[in-house]
């Protein structure tokens, strides 16, 4: 499965940051232009989360097939930190913009953090999201014991009392829906970050906090511990993962939007203009990879519903992306320390 | 969870014991991953994943536990034998295990360490065993508030090292407190004290920090030196077995302090976050506030090497506790256990033991018998591993600095992480020549960050109301041993004072 | 009490450690300043504790100094002198060491900082230090790109051992 060839190419060391933070040592590949055919060498793909986390297994696992579409393997980097800014960074500042050079990321938590963050490059000027892999519904959740049996017991509790809600960041879609719940209701919630999923899953579970937002796919292991109460998302394919869980704007009324944790492929801005050909071949061939059946099969082997798989073009990912820029700039007072708008 | 009797609790070890062939290598491999700073289970199981996940279900677990349990062990090694920790969990091991091979008794130190690991382990793994569905309730009760106190603990571990001079200690200590602040806060993720660098975006890197502050600190000060060993207590070739006997006894006459001290770490252990670096401090503290003899911690005395490696090796069945009761993982090691067994189908909670008893009760006895044949294949090699401390150090002293400016690379792949360990050397180095602990200011930068996270969340929880630090029982219950604590040194001097006084006529 | 030259206390290695400490401490709390209560509470705290501690200590020396019985004197730091020298030279192989091994890659890197420290700290026996050298280079070879796949750079001998082995 995670059989994807290591290159024998010599690999890039990092940096020396002897000097300066930012340091040396990717020495970007330099090729002749576009009169080979394309791809003739290996295709790069940064990822800014750890290795063997989700987005390392998923990359692999699209790649493993997407390698047979457009004739080449890709070789992965991990650039964790700074809640994916170091990654993003290299990647604009370092990476060669010819189309050979990938970025995969959590493109709803990545563009609040760009917002909140204010790092030297600029979305979408300098790279774009142009193929979604999956979109996590992000689910409010309780313990499996708790009297909160409803979302609807949920906002009336809310209105009463401040009511303690588990989250992975402040800084994240979930929390964002939560502040979107709280103003759409009137009830109160008090946002407690655990700085991580399992972390999260654990202080409800255990009753520090009343409930708990997370993504669905880490919440439909724990069913037998947890009740998802509501999904925020309109179009609800996995609720019967979820025990059957509603969705909020069905319930309650509201026009919150779906705030799922979707993973993206991203690409250098200027790419489009210099290689539109290269662009148009791994725009098709992504798309294409979604078809072919292999990819089901490796994607459910990760351990993730397939219905969770939810392929997204450019627009579609623009669009989302402007809208969490609008969201977190909204919410910004709340979930950041910064109180200026990017 | 499932009743099993003593029958199906054999057969279930037998059958865990034909896994041998898989339990012997992972034990060699983690005591080999541990010696070396830097490298640690969780970044060996992700860098070894294809091999894993290409592996049975039952393999790849029985893989990962002994190579996890492997590595607490190892980590001890280099902390005993020239003051560099393997591992985090190892570096309260320096604290009285390097003055012992300064006085040319590394072998016995060795020796006790190995013999108070295995038996921390294994202690704790069949506790764990037998306990699984109390001890799974912990996590129940021991929450932010809960979670403050038990860092205060080590906390208190500074002013008992600085003892000698205070305010130099007070000073490492709270240099290491505001170090371990840098990076994001809890609550918003703004970033502090980063110097623009976004490595420090997520706080200091520990794995770096240690090997500076130890490693590479002890080797500038090394070459000071001919050998680790001082002349006067130079390896005897002759009596080399009998040294390893020598340690072997001084554990087993301390066999009451090896079970109380394997049980804090299982404790601990099973609280997800804390740790084993957390862990080790936490019983070296205990065991130097019970002890009647607190003054010898920090010259090579037995019980302050036996507590933190029996805390650090019992903290391994404790990490898995949430992991198979709950079904949420309490560490990284246990987070990429999950992955690889949720990638093989294999649903982790108490279903677990219903649907697949044999590979959940499976992994308590795979650490069990990790635990045997690390004793069995570790204790004959005191006797050579021990000769490090009489290796020149004109070639002791740039190993050292290679390998561990390398390991400090690992974690995170990261050059800025081997600049980080340089910095932290020179300031390691500095610390020791004007008398400022080091490990006083590791403990500020290890507990720091969980002190302040905690806090927050707690205070984040009551809107503000800083009561809630007292609003649970078993919270009142540490903060009361706290206090103790503390007033521990004048109680007894008192209670000395008092008997010592003649009689009233 | 003013004590002679020799006999005073060598107090100003101590003021080190204080006095970056307390720069940290001003620095940190600069960066918190502007941030809501509880990203900065635990910074201000902790900050101005220890420029209260450093404070102590500078207090201290001075006092000290006023009285005679210290002197600024960093001999503390860098006695016994004669190994100060090999002392820098390892720090500026380390600097080295983590500069070059992009362009020389892993092993040939590690086996020439080896090579050198040894140099460095007196070892003179050619054959001693050539092997010694190899041996630990070949062993980290093996163990983090062979075994462990680290991505360390690769260079000459990683791509020739790559092919033999």
């Amino acid at each position: 499965m995670f059989a994807t060839p290591k290159s024998a190419t010599r690999r890039e060391f990092l940096r020396d940051s002897v000097v300066v933070g930012a340091g040396l040592g990717l020495a970007p590949w330099q090729y002749a232009a576009a009169a080979s055919p394309f791809p003739d060498h290996n295709l790069r793909a940064v990822i800014p989360t750890a290795a063997g986390g989700a987005s390392d297994r998923l990359s692999r696992t699209f790649c493993d097939v997407w390698s047979k579409h457009i004739g080449a393997p890709t070789e992965f980097k991990f650039y964790p930190g700074a809640a994916g800014q170091v990654g993003y960074e290299i990647y604009l500042g370092k990476n060669a913009h010819d189309g050979y050079n990938l970025l995969l990321g959590n493109m709803d938590a990545d563009v609040i953090m760009y917002v909140l963050q204010n790092p030297p490059y600029k979305y979408p000027q300098d790279y774009i999201y142009f193929c979604r892999l999956d979109s996590d519904d992000n689910v409010i959740f309780v313990p499996k014991d708790s009297p909160i049996k409803t979302i609807k017991d949920l906002v009336a509790l809310g209105k009463k009392q401040s009511v303690t809600v588990g989250t992975s960041r402040l800084p994240h879609p979930g929390s964002i829906g939560m502040l979107a719940l709280a103003e759409a209701t009137g009830a109160q919630f008090n946002l407690v970050p655990y700085g991580g999923t399992n972390k999260t899953l654990n202080a409800v579970i255990t009753g520090e906090v009343l409930c708990g937002i997370a993504s669905s796919g880490m919440a439909m292991n724990l069913l037998d511990q947890i009740r998802v109460l509501s999904v925020f998302s309109d179009e609800n394919k996995l609720s019967g993962l979820m025990g059957g869980a509603p969705a909020i704007n069905k319930v309650l009324g509201t026009h919150i939007p779906d705030l799922p944790s979707s993973r993206a492929w991203a690409i250098h801005a200027d790419v489009l203009k210099l290689y539109p050909e290269r662009f148009e071949k791994i725009n098709t061939t992504m798309k294409a990879t979604f078809l072919d059946p292999e990819y089901q099969k490796g994607y459910i082997k990760t351990g993730a519903p397939w219905a969770a798989v939810h392929y997204g073009d450019r627009e579609v990912c623009a669009k989302h992306a402007g809208l969490m820029i609008e969201l977190t700039n909204r919410y910004r007072a709340a979930i950041s320390a910064s109180k200026k708008k990017a | 969870m499932m009743q099993w009797d003593l029958t199906q609790a054999l057969a279930l070890f037998l059958h865990t014991l034909g896994y041998w062939w898989v339990i012997i290598p992972s034990v060699l491999l983690g005591i080999l991953v541990g010696a070396i700073p830097g490298l640690n289970a969780a970044n060996t199981i992700i860098l070894l994943l294809p091999l894993t996940l290409a592996m049975d279900p039952e393999v790849s677990m029985f893989f990962m536990v002994s190579l996890y349990c492997a590595t607490h062990l190892g980590g001890g090694i280099p902390a005993i034998l020239i003051n560099v920790p393997g591992t985090g969990g190892a570096a309260a091991s320096t604290l009285d295990g390097y003055p012992m091979s300064l006085k040319g008794m590394g072998q016995q130190a060795l020796a006790m360490s190995f013999v108070a690991a295995t038996a921390g382990g294994l202690i704790a793994s069949i506790a764990t065993l037998l306990l699984l569905p109390f001890l799974s309730r912990i996590g129940y009760y021991v929450h932010s508030v809960e979670m403050v106190v038990i860092m205060l603990f080590g906390i208190i571990l500074i002013a008992a090292i600085a003892a000698k001079n205070m305010l130099k200690g007070l000073i490492a200590g709270v240099f290491g407190l505001l170090l371990g602040s840098i990076g994001a806060d809890t609550i918003y993720s703004a970033p502090r004290a980063t110097f623009g660098f976004l490595e420090l975006f997520s706080g200091l890197p520990l794995v770096p920090v240690l090997i500076g502050l130890f490693a590479i600190s002890e080797a500038l000060i090394m070459i000071e030196h001919e050998i680790v060993a001082s002349k006067t207590g130079a390896h005897d070739k002759d009596a080399v077995w009998a040294q390893t006997l020598e340690g072997i006894h001084m554990a087993a006459q301390r066999w009451w302090h090896i079970v109380w001290t394997s049980f804090v770490g299982l404790f601990i252990g099973i609280i997800p976050g804390a740790g084993a670096t957390i862990a080790s401090f936490v019983a070296y503290q205990q065991s130097r506030m019970y002890s009647k003899t607190p003054e010898l911690y920090g010259t090579g005395h037995p019980e302050g090497l036996i507590a933190p490696e029996c805390a650090n090796n019992g903290v391994g069945p404790g990490t898995l506790v949430p992991l198979m009761a709950i079904g949420v993982p309490g560490g990284d090691t246990a987070a990429v256990m999950m992955i690889v067994l949720q990638y093989h189908g294999i649903v982790l909670g108490p279903r677990l033991f219903l649907t697949t008893p044999n590979l959940a009760y499976g992994v308590f006895i795979a650490m069990l018998l990790a635990y045997l044949f690390m004793l069995l294949t570790i204790l004959p090699m005191t006797r050579y591993l021990s000769r490090v401390t009489v290796v020149s150090s004109k070639y002791l002293v740039p190993i050292i600095i290679a390998f561990t400016l390398v390991g400090s690379f690992a974690p995170r792949e990261y050059g800025f992480d081997m600049v980080v360990a340089l910095v932290f050397g020179i300031l390691g180095y500095l610390c020791r020549k004007t008398g400022f602990h080091v490990a006083a200011l590791l403990i500020g930068v290890v507990l720091g960050p969980y002190i302040e996270q905690n806090l927050m969340r707690a205070l984040r929880i009551s809107n503000g109301d800083a009561s809630v630090l007292f609003s649970s029982t078993l919270g009142n219950l540490l903060w009361a041993m706290l206090v103790l604590t503390l007033l521990l040194p004048w109680l007894r001097q008192w209670w000395v004072g008092r008997a010592a006084a003649p009689p009233r006529a | 009490m003013n004590l002679p030259g020799n006999d005073k206390r060598p107090a100003g290695g101590d003021l080190v450690i204080p006095l970056l400490a307390g720069s940290f401490a001003v620095y940190y709390i600069s960066t918190v300043w502007d941030l809501p209560w509880e990203a900065k509470a635990n910074g201000l705290v902790l900050g101005s504790l220890l420029v209260l501690l450093v404070l102590a200590s500078v207090f201290g020396t001075l006092h000290s100094l006023y009285r005679g019985t210290a002197s600024l004197s960093l001999r503390k730091l860098i006695e016994p002198i004669q190994f100060q020298s090999k002392r820098l030279g390892l720090v500026a192989l380390m600097i080295a060491f983590i500069a070059i091994m992009p362009y020389l890659g892993f092993t040939l890197t590690l086996f020439t900082f080896l090579v050198l420290a040894m140099l460095l700290l007196g070892v003179r026996s050619v054959r001693r230090l050539l092997s010694v050298a190899a041996i630990a280079a070949l062993v980290g070879y093996l163990m983090f790109i062979m075994l462990l796949d680290t991505p360390f750079p690769h260079g000459p001998v990683e791509a020739l051992l790559g092919k033999i082995l």
